[in-house]
């Protein structure tokens, strides 16, 4: 219904405004992946969609197109939408994004309509895989059950001194129904999900070497099992952090999020460190990543995973990027395990155009 | 291989007179080696920007908004000469070749800003740069010459 909503606002601003003159840019990303684990059952390499692997080899779990229209109405008025389909969603084409956005001066912009939820550093391009060096961002710590909203923010980019800095407010809620991860995580039952009254801030700043960002998020969720109300209105809170840094050839890129919805004692940390090195066209990287959720008294949830991954990205052409990647996760969950140890081997064509 | 030239040429003859010549010769040898070397921010004539530091030259060339001139448009890459593009990396932007590639595609899937422009050869350039007052690029000192109703707005090194 919200999506709905989102395309109808949209198109009557459209219409009102008749963008006659408008100028299309279209862009476009895909990843076309496959792999397969080579010792234990099932690795989950995508959780929000459920991308899965198993000891077959598999072309679903991290296969990705997507095209990004940008239609520029004047030089502070445009449109954004993109559109992808995804292996593990059946290659359906779901709208990621759908907004306006106008200048209200050079640094300070305005956007309404669908855009991906902003918990995370890589949520914004999660799917375009040429934008980092991974095959996809570490599972542990991209664990999301929501991974868009509908509404409005605020972003104000400018300098300050030697930093670049940007900061994004937003405002907003999703309904996700018959939602992927929490069914799988739940034995296939169905559950609806609502994140509403999301209020959120995102903070970046940058300079040569080194890039910070911190975020936060507050808001409510509904969720629905099998029918059956289990959560209404309940607080939930995300903080985050990504200390980013590149000397010369080489990157440290580390993410820390803590998860909480206080009423119910559930609590979460998740955390990624990662190593890389470029070497002409080459980028062999290591990382290593972790999710536990804390067991309290209101909570006997135990989700406990960790993940090692080596890689290497080899940059074949200006645009086209090949990757493979070894995968070993350790899951230490009792009481909600995800998909137990495994060690997999994934290889992918990442491009953009 | 002309430092030793000189040196046999000035050997036998060891006048202050010889050595002042010398010298004047190594300068005439060595400052065109410069000179070629110089590289320019240029816009097209009229443009009227005046000054921008290396800092806001790397905010544009990221996608970013000009924070010292209202008059910076957008940037233009040029990759007539592949070595000084890779020059420009390594100067202004500080990152490789690669680096830069991925930030501008991230920028380009986060905020839905356009791709920055690149050209292939100096007349489209000239062309881009003369019909869209306030674009910016960097040619070397050869192309500059070659390039008309063009200013240079900075030397970069």
């Amino acid at each position: 219904m919200q999506k709905l909503l989102a395309v109808v606002f949209i198109f009557t601003i459209l219409v009102i405004y008749k963008p006659a003159s408008a100028e299309i840019k279209l862009n476009g990303f895909g990843s076309v992946a496959v792999g397969t684990v080579i010792e234990g059952d099932e690795f989950l390499a995508d959780f929000p969609k459920t991308g899965i692997y198993n000891d077959d080899l598999s072309l679903d779990p991290d296969t990705t197109l997507g095209l990004q229209l940008s239609s520029y109405f004047t030089d502070k008025f445009s449109l954004i939408a993109q559109v992808a389909v995804h292996g593990a969603s059946g290659y359906d084409p779901e709208i990621d994004w759908l907004y306006l956005n106008y200048y209200l001066t050079p640094g300070l912009s305005v956007q309404a309509g669908r855009k991906r939820l902003p918990l995370y550093y890589y949520s914004d391009y999660f799917d375009v895989g040429y934008a980092y060096y991974w095959i996809r961002p570490p599972p542990d710590v991209y664990t999301w059950q929501i991974t868009n909203y509908n509404g409005a923010s605020l972003l104000y980019e400018t300098a300050l001194g030697q930093w670049d800095t940007s900061l994004n407010i937003y405002y907003g809620s999703e309904e996700s129904e018959d939602n992927d991860l929490l069914s799988l995580l739940r034995n296939g039952a169905s559950v609806d999900e609502t994140w509403k009254n999301m209020i959120g801030i995102v903070g970046m700043m940058s300079n040569n070497w080194l890039e910070l960002r911190l975020t936060h998020m507050q808001g409510l969720i509904d969720r629905t099992v099998s029918g059956v109300s289990v959560l209404n209105d309940v607080e939930q809170q995300f903080l985050g952090m990504s200390i980013n840094l590149t000397f010369d050839n080489l990157l440290i890129l580390s993410e820390f999020n803590n998860y909480r919805q206080p009423d119910n004692g559930v609590e979460y940390n998740a955390y990624l460190l990662s190593l890389g090195y470029q070497i002409g066209e080459l980028t062999p990287h290591i990382t290593r990543s972790g999710f536990r959720q804390d067991i309290s008294a209101l909570s006997n949830d135990d989700e406990e995973h960790y993940t090692t991954s080596v890689g290497l990205r080899w940059d074949v052409v200006d645009n086209i990027a090949v990757k493979v990647q070894y995968d070993k996760v350790i899951d230490e969950g009792v009481i909600v395990p995800v998909k137990g140890d495994s060690r997999s081997i994934s290889f992918a064509v990442d491009f953009v155009f | 291989m002309n430092i030793r030239i000189l040196e046999q040429i000035i050997r036998p003859c060891k006048h202050p007179v010889f050595l002042l010549a010398a010298a004047v010769l190594m300068i005439a040898i060595i400052k065109p080696c410069y000179a070629e070397d110089k590289v320019f921010l240029i816009a097209a004539k009229g443009s009227g920007i005046e000054s921008i530091s290396n800092r806001d030259i790397r905010r544009v060339f990221l996608g970013l908004k000009s924070a010292d001139s209202d008059l910076v448009n957008k940037p233009v890459i040029n990759l007539h000469n592949r070595e000084l593009y890779e020059k420009f990396l390594k100067n202004v932007m500080h990152m490789t070749e690669g680096a830069y590639k991925r930030k501008v595609v991230k920028r380009i899937f986060r905020n839905g800003t356009e791709e920055i422009k690149q050209v292939e050869t100096l007349n489209e350039l000239n062309t881009h740069l003369t019909s869209n007052i306030g674009d910016i690029s960097f040619v070397d000192n050869a192309a500059v010459e070659k390039m008309h109703n063009i200013e240079v707005v900075k030397v970069l090194w």
